[in-house]
């Protein structure tokens, strides 16, 4: 009996003035995959996982996460629907400054619907497996580390245990060696919890470490000029 | 996590701005109800003031000022009574008790009443409330005198003690007009505080106010002389109010209060009703009174133009706040809710302080004022207003809330991740 894959995009069209255009006829991402979307700076990559996330609203089409078509509906249950089944991680983590590292993974699971009893324990579990613990737990994220924060986003974007993790150039601004470690946690996290990971990068080393990759030009066409 | 809890990390994490601003609230929240105490304690003073009499009866140009001088001591009346004619007066009426008094001295700036023994046994400063002595007991003789509460704060006398009076009314508490040296008054007794401007008066017996102005006379006639009770003439005799009660029945006043009313007004007395000139005279203060309540509404009014500039401020770096919490699952209906909860929840925590502040700055005064002063001034809103107070603040601050709350509304995601630079 085939599983639903954790992403599934049929007939998606977006574009606008000045920007990218997206066409995607099918596309998937089988449940617990891995896909890289490779393509240089400004190609496109992150309108494209905004577009899955819900956050840009496509011209038409579906973007089905674990069967549900997020595009199908707008507003607060679009919202809670991306809150539930779609984890994100970016380039500057995007942490909630002043909020303690099990602040921000709990803030993930009271917006996903999470019943607040869980809210504590399962955020220190998740954080202590990735290797946070003790007064680390309720430190306040800008006085970690950097290498901490990027742990403390990761687990965050796995806190309500979504289908699918995306990934917006999690390894830009990192040397070789700590962009490959930092791709290993990822994945290694995204494994662990039974979540499919959708990863973009611009850096060509990456693409040997996944073995299901996408340039991202096969759904862009950017316009004339665009692209540096 | 709950809501509630990331509102409370949202205010931590702007402490400063957020202590400020609640303060800014709880400072105009405390003024507004303290202003509102203030002119309710104001009221009830003046209420009391004017005591259990039905009329005062004087040679005033107008009643308002009859009341003023007579029962709340502003300034000493100038035109006297002759004793004759208020002894008519007495006889034209079963009046329930006629009590004449008697101003023109001073003692160190408070005023010095001239009365009968009636006027502790039968008039009340506060309808209800009997005048009660914290020590000695009423004059009973001639020259001996009894000091109100805030007299013998201020100027230390006590029972036992000799004191002389000065001629003047004491509307300053500068000595002006001579001191009667001649004659010397024993002080028999010190008044509770009543809470009425006679806390700040003393009170004697007639004779011996007339022997001093009798004495006064003489000297202006060059006649050095010593001068007695039995030396008194009948334009010594005088008086310069009269304290009337007509007879009531089951406690209410007789239907005979307005005919005796026009009666007296016909006879060339100024007739006042303490109580009608109060109402009066409140009128009169109420324009201010409403641009002081005004001047507070003013105040709390900017105060919740201060929380929507410090929220509508911090939104510039709250942007990027809103937008990740928007990714992670938050719909533009709850950052909006968040953003006004937070606005309501400063005009809670603004209110709450404001009224503490209120109470306990109340408390202060009233007990320095009662110590010192001997007036009463209680706290005198009661729960239901105060609530009302801190519920409008409440509304004004989620309304204050209401624009920051659009912007986060209106924040748009996409363009809020991107790195910075």
């Amino acid at each position: 009996m085939p599983t639903t894959p954790a992403l599934l995009v049929r007939d998606l069209s977006f574009a606008h003035p000045g920007g990218p255009a997206v066409t995607i006829d099918e596309w998937s991402v089988p449940a617990g995959g891995e896909v890289l979307l490779q393509g240089p700076s400004g190609s496109g990559k992150s309108t494209i996982l905004q577009l899955l996330a819900g956050l840009l609203d496509a011209k038409s089409g579906r973007v089905e996460i674990d069967g549900e078509d997020l595009l199908a509906v707008r507003g607060a249950e679009r919202d809670r629907r991306r809150g539930r089944r779609i984890g994100m991680i970016f380039q500057t983590f995007n942490l909630l400054s002043g909020f303690s590292a099990r602040e921000n993974a709990m803030l993930a699971m009271h917006f996903a619907g999470v019943p607040a009893a869980a809210h504590r324990e399962r955020a220190a579990d998740l954080l202590g497996s990735l290797g946070l613990s003790g007064n680390e737990l309720d430190r306040p994220v800008d006085r970690l580390s950097v290498g901490q924060q990027q742990r403390v986003a990761v687990a965050r974007a796995l806190a309500a245990e979504p289908a699918i993790v995306l990934a917006d150039e999690p390894t830009a601004s990192l040397d070789p060696d700590n962009a490959a470690r930092t791709v290993d946690l990822v994945r290694e996290a995204c494994r662990t919890r039974g979540a499919a990971l959708l990863l973009t990068s611009h850096d060509p080393s990456l693409a040997e470490r996944f073995e299901n990759r996408i340039d991202v030009s096969t759904f862009v066409s950017l316009p004339s000029g665009a692209g540096s | 996590m709950s809501d509630f809890s990331i509102i409370l990390r949202s205010l931590r994490i702007r402490l400063f701005s957020t202590v400020v601003t609640i303060l800014t609230v709880a400072v105009a929240v405390g003024l507004f109800l303290t202003l509102l105490s203030m002119r309710e304690s104001g009221r009830d003073a003046f209420r009391r003031g004017s005591g259990n009499i039905d009329l005062l009866v004087s040679a005033e140009p107008g009643p308002l000022v009859s009341v003023l001088n007579g029962l709340f001591h502003a300034g000493a009346p100038a035109n006297p009574i002759p004793w004759a004619r208020f002894e008519a007066l007495r006889a034209s009426y079963p009046w329930a008790w006629a009590i004449p008094l008697q101003q023109g001295d001073n003692y160190r700036g408070y005023p010095a009443i001239a009365t009968t023994p009636a006027f502790f046994e039968d008039y009340q400063p506060e309808a209800g409330r009997p005048w009660a002595f914290a020590a000695g007991r009423p004059f009973e003789a001639n020259f001996e005198i009894v000091a109100g509460s805030e007299v013998a704060a201020t100027t230390g006398v006590a029972v036992g003690d000799r004191i002389t009076l000065t001629h003047g009314s004491g509307g300053s508490r500068e000595d002006h007009g001579h001191s009667h040296d001649e004659y010397d008054y024993e002080v028999v007794g010190i008044l509770e505080p009543s809470g009425s401007a006679h806390d700040r008066a003393l009170f004697s017996d007639l004779e011996s106010s007339w022997v001093l102005h009798a004495f006064d006379r003489h000297e202006a006639e060059g006649r050095h002389v010593h001068v007695g009770v039995d030396d008194l003439e009948e334009v010594d005799r005088a008086v310069t109010g009269i304290l009337l009660k007509v007879p009531s029945r089951g406690g209410m006043a007789s239907a005979a209060l307005p005919q005796q009313f026009d009666r007296l007004r016909r006879e060339g007395f100024t007739v006042a009703q303490p109580a009608q000139e109060i109402g009066r005279l409140l009128g009169i203060v109420a324009n201010v009174d409403a641009l002081l309540i005004a001047m507070a509404a003013a105040v709390l009014l900017a105060s919740g133009i201060g929380i929507m500039l410090a929220l509508y401020n911090s939104m510039d770096q709250r942007r990027r706040q809103v937008a990740i919490m928007r990714v992670l699952g938050a719909s533009r209906g709850k950052v909006f809710s968040l953003t006004l909860t937070e606005s309501a929840m400063i005009g809670v925590a603004g209110g709450v302080i404001g009224t503490l502040f209120a109470a306990i700055g109340n408390a202060a005064t009233a007990s320095t004022l009662k110590e010192r002063l001997g007036l009463v001034i209680p706290w005198s809103l009661d729960p239901a207003t105060v609530l009302a107070v801190v519920v409008g603040t409440t509304i004004l601050a989620a309304a204050a809330g209401v624009l920051p709350g659009l912007v986060a509304y209106r924040t748009p995601v996409a363009t809020n991740l991107r790195p910075t630079a």
